[in-house]
């Protein structure tokens, strides 16, 4: 069933769009070391060298004399990273606890979804700060603080697929064959809610993506890490000398959230579409 | 009104919770943070071991964390978190002087979005599938993807640096005495720059809901009864379209207040959110601890403005049967 829907998704043209662009930014992430073998961060030119002067360093250098080439490639591998991680962290979590409050009910239902309205209560962002803030800028530190948030979404979605499922018979008969909630919880209800949840990967993603620039760009990313809102922030301070600085990084930064924003398009299209022939 | 008031009370009730949870949830975060408010201020002054004790005990840091939890949570009642070790100021006190420069600054932004993008939304949604409509909503989606904090640099190249037309920097010219038109033009851009999304989200949703409303029997309706192909539009498509507007206000506002966060750093504008980004550098914890929570409440407060609105426009809203 999940094949069928991405190759669905890919059929509509804003899957189609999003996923070659994605695939570009994949590649490149995944290439950057080997087009750019040495450090991002290292010092490789003079200073603020514009784009197309030295065929060396075809998109210039920052105010540090770092290759910006180097550091966007590198920036697509870190971003994808951090958006992947969060959107699986999100999603397992998510989609556990979203089953276990469904499946059970009652005192661990009324738990797990008080602490989601409280959670969703709080600006993301704001929540995200608060956690950077306690554990330190790291990659780990991001991907906890964007997915303490971002874990909602797929489990009052799960949460709600498993109440709609919960009763159907093939469930009943589960049960009467003896297997113990938690299992069934696991084994029958939540692969059937699964493509539902798959749909919101996409927006989690999107959304973990901007997070985390916006983090970079405060400078409570990763410090040992290229990273597109790192070289925004950098670029600010020559912003009126030497502008690419910051439209670089940022046009990479606009054209990632774009195409994954986009595959979450194509994806929601055709969940929905079959939703409408189911009937 | 006796509906609104139960739905009110009943939405307040519901908050209980949640903002124990978030204070329990803010507590949490500054006893795990490394160091305490004392470490960072010593940091900076130095001092002994029996300073840092004495200081510890007036700021009621020492005692067991269940103590120190049920401190923080009756100093939460009575809206006292201690001072700030940045400010020398009771938190609350200072998180109250900038909350105003917030809520302009988002009540700016809600408005622009609101007016363009319900324009827009109109213009989209009266012909779904035209040339216009696709332009529209193409640009709506584009919008959505770019990040707030560039947008504001870009913005900040094309009309400070490149074309001098406003000025950046807080909310006022220092030096000049404050006037409205003055805390205007410092508030163009950075009311752009958080609107942007915003302009796409009430546009999209405005759209969506004309779409849906298109095929209805009362808008055939009011075509039989040969009203001008105008009046349709807004009275019979538009009309039951905006009601989902209101609830993506809703549903948004922490994202709205999450994005001032970073606007309000660029711009240099004292409101509550650069205030986080400051408590964050600073290791002011109680001070984080206090927007927190003053966002918080913000974000329920417009919830439950959304919801009462929502109750007086929709008599069936919080109704006991049915």
């Amino acid at each position: 069933m999940a094949d069928s829907i991405a190759v669905r998704a890919l059929s509509t043209p804003e899957g189609a769009v999003g996923a070659g662009l994605v695939c570009l930014v994949a590649f490149a992430g995944l290439a950057a070391g080997l087009f750019f073998p040495g450090d991002p961060l290292d010092m490789v030119a003079r200073p603020l060298l514009a784009p197309f002067a030295n065929p060396a360093f075809p998109l210039g250098t920052d105010r540090l004399g770092r290759d910006l080439a180097a550091g966007l490639v590198h920036g697509a591998r870190a971003s994808l990273a951090i958006g992947l991680s969060v959107a699986i962290v999100a999603l397992v979590i998510g989609a556990a606890l979203g089953a276990l409050a469904g499946m059970f009910g009652g005192l661990i239902d009324e738990i797990i979804m008080r602490v989601a309205d409280a959670i969703q209560t709080v600006p993301a962002f704001l929540l995200a700060l608060a956690i950077v803030a306690t554990t330190g800028p790291s990659l780990l530190g991001v991907v906890i603080a964007l997915a303490a948030s971002a874990w909602t979404g797929p489990a009052r979605v799960v949460r709600a697929e498993v109440l709609s499922l919960r009763e159907r018979a093939f469930v009943d008969a589960s049960r009467l064959s003896g297997r113990s909630t938690v299992a069934i919880a696991f084994s029958v209800v939540l692969p059937n809610a699964l493509s539902t949840a798959i749909a919101l990967a996409a927006i989690i993603v999107a959304g973990a993506l901007l997070s985390e620039a916006a983090l970079a760009f405060l400078g409570l990313g990763d410090p040992n890490a290229a990273s597109w809102g790192a070289m925004i922030a950098e670029g600010r301070a020559v912003i009126r000398t030497a502008p690419h600085v910051i439209l670089l990084p940022g046009a990479a930064l606009f054209v990632t959230v774009l195409a994954v924003s986009l595959v979450g398009e194509g994806l929601q299209k055709a969940l929905t579409g079959r939703r409408s022939e189911d009937r | 009104m006796t509906r609104l008031l139960r739905l009110c009370l009943q939405r307040l009730l519901s908050a209980v919770p949640t903002l124990l949870l978030v204070a329990v949830g803010a507590f949490v975060l500054i006893e795990l943070a490394p160091g305490d408010a004392v470490d960072a201020y010593l940091a900076e002054t130095g001092g002994d071991a029996g300073f840092a004790a004495e200081m510890r005990r007036r700021l009621g840091l020492s005692g067991s964390p269940m103590e120190r939890l049920g401190g923080f949570l009756v100093g939460l009642l009575s809206l006292d978190l201690g001072k700030s070790l940045v400010f020398n100021r009771p938190v609350f006190a200072v998180v109250f002087e900038r909350l105003p420069n917030t809520l302009l600054l988002m009540g700016t932004s809600l408005a622009l979005a609101a007016g363009i993008g319900l324009s827009l939304g109109l213009v989209a949604g009266a012909r779904p599938g035209s040339v216009q409509d696709r332009s529209l909503s193409a640009t709506g989606f584009l919008l959505l993807a770019i990040p707030n904090f560039w947008l504001a640099l870009v913005l900040i190249l094309a009309f400070v640096v490149q074309v001098p037309l406003f000025p950046i920097g807080g909310l006022s010219t220092i030096g000049r005495p404050p006037s409205i038109l003055d805390t205007a033009m410092h508030l163009v851009l950075p009311t752009i720059a958080l609107g942007a999304g915003y302009i796409a989200l009430y546009l999209r949703t405005l759209r969506a809901g004309m779409i849906d409303a298109w095929p209805m029997d009362h808008v055939r309706s009011a075509r039989a009864r040969g009203l001008p192909e105008r009046r349709v539009v807004l009275g019979a498509v538009a009309r039951p379209a905006l009601l989902p507007t209101i609830v993506v206000l809703g549903q948004n506002a922490g994202t709205l207040v999450g994005g001032s966060i970073v606007i309000e750093t660029v711009f240099a504008i004292p409101g509550t959110g650069r205030l986080a980004f400051e408590a964050v550098m600073g290791r002011d914890t109680a001070m984080l601890a206090a927007v927190v929570l003053t966002s918080t409440v913000l974000v329920i407060a417009i919830n439950l403005a959304v919801d009462l609105l929502l109750a007086k426009l929709d008599p069936r809203i919080g109704a006991r049967h049915g």
